[in-house]
């Protein structure tokens, strides 16, 4: 569940069009447009993500490094035999985005949705046993 | 200088000319206040109170000096430091001037980029997100609130926080709330402004526990916590179902933070990092899969259905009952 909306905000037509700009997150965490200096609207979300995952997959924090192409990659490369499409296909897409557009934003997430649900999918019973052996690694409450 | 400083947009002249002065004198009183000379500038800054309204005492209909000592009462509690009044043409408007060490390093702004808020490009998030958490108190203030929407409000600026909240102990504790006892389990998380508990009534059903658990999140500047409030109360009116999101039942406001009451999202408190750290940074690729395959579910919710920005990295609970 997602939980935290202190700094939330709220995303009218008007906003989505305009974008917003300034400097939200520590300067590791900042989103591509703005270490460019650029207006932002549903990137810093998808840069969340990135960061999550990237977390998740990685074990730490993900760093970034520019190409000579101004384009931002990850600076540590995705294993051999991790499913590279379907990784690629989510940080190509949410770190470098530039999404002030509505109708291609949801048609990107919609598409890299399908491609995570597809791979489940085809995974399900692995995931499910895997689900379960995590459920009992956890302890019951933090300590 | 950057001091925030909201002024209404349809002031009289006088009444401009009254808050330039008083602008002044407050950049005067930062600037003694840097100087320690902390005492002084207050007692100053409290005779100084509600000027605008004292000289304009005569204009006012009489049952708008019975809400003001209210309002000032409860704006000074919430660590406002001074309150301006000035009258337009709708009625009164309460404009709220607030401690700046209390706003963190996000909420200075210029005074004039506050009036214009529209830019060439693109709009300033701070000053935006410092706008919503203002009128988010505003609203909260008023009145019509309670009577109008299904979270309830409570002020009790007379009490400061309960002791097991304000400085948790491992033991956990008991408080009240609006009148009922709650016991306090454990920590659910904790970040850079508050904490979150996880709490139950005191005296419940042990056996049919289920339901009652609740999380209670406790922060100290209260402008983020309001505008949470008000942002639960959005997400949960613009959908049928609130699986996704956690839905808040109450805001108190105390003399020295506040606390929101929410459905727990897990009770166990664990986050994506609990999960990293406990594969010890080897997660499984499927899980990782799993997992942004839910964020993914979870953003597209909130940005295409609901219509919000969460704007910081967020966190995710675990739980996982029902895979796919």
């Amino acid at each position: 569940m997602l939980i935290d909306f202190g700094r939330a905000i709220e995303l009218t037509d008007d906003t989505i069009q305009k974008g917003f700009r300034g400097r939200v997150a520590a300067d590791d965490l900042e989103c591509v447009a703005m270490r460019n200096e650029q207006r932002w609207c549903f990137d810093i979300d998808c840069f969340g993500l990135c960061v999550c995952s990237h977390t998740l997959l990685f074990g730490t924090y993900m760093e970034l490094v520019q190409t000579k192409g101004k384009k931002w990659i990850l600076k540590e490369p995705l294993r051999r035999y991790w499913q590279t499409p379907l990784w690629r296909l989510l940080f190509d897409s949410f770190i470098n985005a530039k999404a002030h557009d509505l109708r291609s934003y949801t048609k990107t997430l919609s598409g890299i949705k399908q491609a995570f649900e597809m791979h489940l999918a085809f995974k399900s019973r692995e995931l499910n046993q895997m689900l379960l052996n995590l459920n009992t690694l956890l302890p019951s409450r933090k300590i | 200088m950057s001091n925030l400083y909201i002024i209404p947009t349809q002031l009289s002249a006088q009444d401009r000319q009254q808050t330039k002065q008083e602008s002044q004198s407050l950049e005067m009183g930062s600037i003694n206040r840097q100087t320690s000379k902390r005492q002084k500038v207050r007692l100053q800054c409290d005779s100084n109170t509600f000027r605008d309204v004292s000289n304009n005492k005569s204009n006012e209909s009489s049952d708008t000096k019975k809400q003001y000592p209210k309002v000032k009462q409860k704006c000074q509690l919430l660590g406002f430091k001074r309150i301006l009044v000035a009258r337009d043409d709708s009625g009164i408007e309460t404009c709220f001037e607030r401690e700046r060490a209390r706003m963190g390093r996000y909420s200075q702004c210029n005074t004039e980029n506050f009036n214009t808020l529209l830019h060439q490009d693109g709009l300033d998030y701070n000053i935006r997100h410092h706008q919503d958490t203002e009128n988010a108190i505003k609203v909260l203030t008023s009145r019509q609130w309670h009577e109008s929407t299904i979270g309830a409000v409570h002020w009790q600026f007379d009490q400061q926080l309960p002791r097991c909240l304000a400085k948790p102990t491992k033991r956990g504790g008991s408080f009240a709330l609006d009148g009922f006892e709650y016991n306090v389990l454990h920590k659910l998380g904790s970040g850079a402004y508050g904490t979150v508990f996880l709490c139950e009534p005191k005296n419940h059903d042990k056996q049919n526990d289920e339901d009652e658990k609740f999380a209670l999140k406790v922060q100290i500047p209260v402008g983020c916590l309001a505008w949470e409030f008000k942002v639960l109360e959005k997400l949960k009116a613009r959908a049928d179902d609130n699986d996704m999101f956690p839905e808040a039942s109450s805001i108190n406001f105390f003399s020295d933070g506040g606390a929101i009451q929410m459905t727990a999202g897990s009770e166990s408190g664990f986050n994506l990092l609990d999960v990293v750290n406990l594969y010890k940074g080897n997660v499984p690729e499927l899980i990782a899969i799993y997992y942004t395959h839910r964020m993914l579910c979870t953003l597209e919710e909130l940005h295409l259905h609901r219509k919000f920005l969460v704007s910081s990295v967020f966190s995710v609970p675990t739980q996982y009952d029902s895979p796919l």
